[in-house]
């Protein structure tokens, strides 16, 4: 599957708070939509009584799974922009790598073998090894976050995208049960449309729950991942960048008689 | 056996050169060190992804800490190169080698 971009991101964040905004006009569309059927069914006499209190029962139900829905909503709404903000930093990561690759490659060519001798020399070319040793884990630590921002953003891209079909559901149901209830005086059958509502509300909550449960396996991947690439990776014994012990090879003077730098004769 | 007068003057070069590689390396990690500052998440930023928000932040500071130590280490291969360098020209210059019979 293609990595996920900031345009791919905001489309899913924007669809989803595009249905959640409609979504909470639910309450107060349902609401007015029950209050005028039961009043037109109060209207009708003794047959109307039992069908308004039918209705009043559904309100109620309608309105608690409505509520649920909304939480539910409101929760994962939370720091909405994340996924977007993961890509960003994402290619972040890989500038700050790209820092760690230049200076890897400005020490390329740092052997002196041929150059230099002595036990200085041959010090230097051992140090000179561990540093690069480093300076690759740098960049293979950088492009881990990287991966992992990626997965992040990934995850939140199918989790806002699956949201936002879900609320879609049951907004289409609710505007297909709104329209029956206005006319339910007439073919008090069409109260099954809002009992399809109140359904669909229950449905929507029960697969946004799944997509949670799913975006969390990524998480805890993710943080896994993390924690372990920052666990004692290659080039850093101890958790720390090796030291470059300059002392153990930068006498450089003769004067004492010996000579621990030397040009090849 | 002395070293030929070219000879010691391009092991001279390269040392210099490859000094100046150790140092502009340390100013790339010390740039890439600046950079993380700005890649840092508040807990609220993270939305639902609460779960590895800690190992971001920690693994995030940790790859600064080895950025910034990094930048130290190549910066000290390059002075003290850059000072053997100075040294050894220095002597040479003075015939300090030849007294001491190293030729």
């Amino acid at each position: 599957m293609a990595d996920p971009t900031e345009k791919t991101v905001t489309e899913a964040t924007t669809n989803f708070t595009t249905n959640h905004d409609q979504a909470k006009q639910a309450p107060h569309k349902i609401d007015d939509a029950f209050t005028k059927a039961i009043a037109g069914c109060l209207a009708g006499g003794i047959a109307g009584l039992v069908v308004a209190n039918n209705l009043r029962n559904k309100k109620r139900d309608a309105a608690d799974e409505i509520k649920k829905l909304l939480k539910l909503l409101t929760e994962v709404a939370e720091g909405i922009n994340a996924p977007y903000l993961f890509v960003q930093y994402a290619a972040s990561w890989q500038r700050v790598g790209g820092e760690a690759r230049a200076a890897y490659n400005d020490q390329f060519q740092s052997e002196l073998s041929g150059y230099w001798q002595g036990p200085a020399a041959l010090k230097y070319n051992a140090i000179r090894q561990q540093q690069a040793k480093s300076l690759e884990s740098a960049d293979k630590l950088c492009d881990t976050i990287h991966t992992q921002l990626l997965a992040l953003a990934s995850s939140g891209q199918d989790f806002y995208n699956t949201v936002a079909k879900e609320v879609a559901g049951f907004l289409s149901k609710m505007t297909a049960g709104i329209a029956k209830l206005l006319t339910i005086v007439e073919a008090p059958w069409g109260a099954s449309d809002t009992i399809d509502a109140i359904s669909s509300a229950i449905t929507a909550i029960t697969n946004i729950q799944v997509a949670v449960k799913d975006n969390v396996k990524t998480q805890i991947i993710a943080r896994n991942e993390l924690e372990n690439a920052a666990n004692q990776p290659y080039g850093f014994p101890g958790n720390a960048w090796p030291k470059a012990s300059p002392n153990e090879y930068s006498d450089a003077t003769v004067q004492d008689g010996t000579n621990s730098w030397s040009v090849p004769g | 056996m002395a070293p030929q007068p070219d000879v010691i003057v391009s092991s001279l070069e390269k040392l210099r050169t490859v000094g100046h590689g150790w140092e502009t390396g340390s100013v790339h990690l010390h740039k890439g060190d600046d950079m993380i500052n700005d890649l840092k998440f508040s807990r609220i930023q993270f939305g639902i992804f609460q779960i590895p928000w800690d190992r971001y932040t920690g693994t995030a500071g940790y790859a600064q800490d080895r950025f910034r130590e990094g930048s130290t280490e190549l910066a000290n291969i390059g002075k003290a190169l850059a000072a053997i360098e100075q040294t050894y020209e220095q002597e040479e210059r003075d015939g300090v080698h030849r007294m001491k019979g190293l030729y």
